[in-house]
């Protein structure tokens, strides 16, 4: 069996971080407002993911980062997809399984 | 008989805001060749490196590679081609440690060193677990080469890898700069500690007011009137302990 890519594990992990902080700091606004902190779908949805792929790509938009993708030759749609991969998955989820 | 240059910015210019900072610049990185590019600070050096790498896009010119004419190639394309780029402010990320970074380099471009061979080739082999901000600047620098030595570039541009380290592992860096060249990869180097530059330089390309002149091998680089008088100065150090 091929080895998972070291690289895109990277990426997917990143991408996850992201989605979680971007979750966290949502979940805290929506119960200051008395909303679900698990709100999800549609719109919501939509800006998490956004918000989610800014904050990864700003943070691997610092030049170290940008030398380590580009010397690595990770093109601009894998780095998008791989960002923005655990976003699109979880508000999936979070849309199907949370009431 | 002359080598053709792998990669080359061919009359590249640049302007920011009102600041024309490159006019007619040229970069020329030639196989088995260590290249430095010299020139005072603001003179367009890194901006130069940074066009030839496709981190930035030039206003004018063109980027040849494998005698391939674009005027602007993005990065990854020319890492997929061999071309490996050392920014000043350095390669590794800071979100990983030195180890897993060179493991993601081999797999992704094998045939070169293993991580392994390349930490212990510079010295750094205790650091692999660690994260590179966390070691000095010298140790830094030496696991970036360790890298370029996993990647095993056709064309390696580093922009001030010399800069604030001590001058034991400024020799150690120009020593596998030199290595690197004696197995064929191109290399090119700017900086500012100019002794130390032409003593492993094989030729000199001098950065000054836009535009870029080459002044070939170090010892006609020295005895040339313009870059002497004024890029030298009275520098004592680039007497007769020279090697050339």
């Amino acid at each position: 069996m091929r080895a998972p890519d070291l690289v895109l594990l990277y990426l997917l992990r990143r991408g996850l971080r992201c989605w979680v902080l971007v979750r966290l700091g949502l979940a805290v606004a929506f119960v200051a407002t008395m909303s679900s902190p698990l709100a999800a779908g549609g719109l919501v949805g939509l800006g998490v993911i956004g918000l989610s792929l800014t904050v990864a790509l700003l943070e691997v938009q610092r030049v170290r980062e940008r030398a380590v993708l580009a010397n690595l030759g990770v093109s601009l749609p894998t780095l998008l997809c791989a960002l923005s991969f655990a976003a699109v998955v979880g508000e999936i989820l979070l849309a199907v399984f949370v009431p | 008989m002359s080598v053709e240059p792998v990669l080359v910015a061919d009359c590249v210019s640049r302007t920011f805001g009102d600041r024309r900072v490159l006019s007619a610049a040229s970069l020329r990185a030639v196989p088995g060749e260590v290249r430095t590019l010299l020139g005072r600070s603001g003179a367009g050096k890194s901006t130069l490196m940074r066009i030839a790498a496709g981190w930035m896009a030039p206003d004018g010119g063109i980027v040849r590679m494998d005698g391939e004419a674009r005027l602007r190639w993005r990065p990854s394309v020319l890492a997929r081609l061999g071309v490996f780029y050392l920014p000043d402010s350095g390669a590794l990320s800071t979100a990983l440690s030195i180890g897993a970074q060179l493991a993601m380099m081999a797999e992704r471009f094998p045939g070169g060193d293993s991580p392994t061979e390349a930490l212990e080739r510079l010295g750094v082999a205790q650091h692999a677990a660690t994260r590179p901000h966390l070691l000095s600047g010298g140790e830094q620098h030496r696991a970036e080469l360790a890298s370029i030595f996993v990647r095993r570039p056709r064309v390696l541009l580093a922009d001030e890898p010399l800069r604030g380290i001590a001058p034991i592992d400024q020799e150690r860096i120009l020593q596998a700069f030199r290595a690197l060249a004696a197995d064929g990869c191109a290399v090119v180097v700017t900086g500012h500690d100019v002794a130390a530059l032409l003593d492993s330089a094989d030729h000199v390309t001098w950065c000054t007011s836009g535009t870029t002149y080459e002044l070939g091998a170090p010892q006609d680089a020295l005895a040339h009137h313009g870059f002497s008088s004024e890029y030298l100065g009275k520098s004592p150090r680039l007497g007769p302990q020279r090697r050339v």
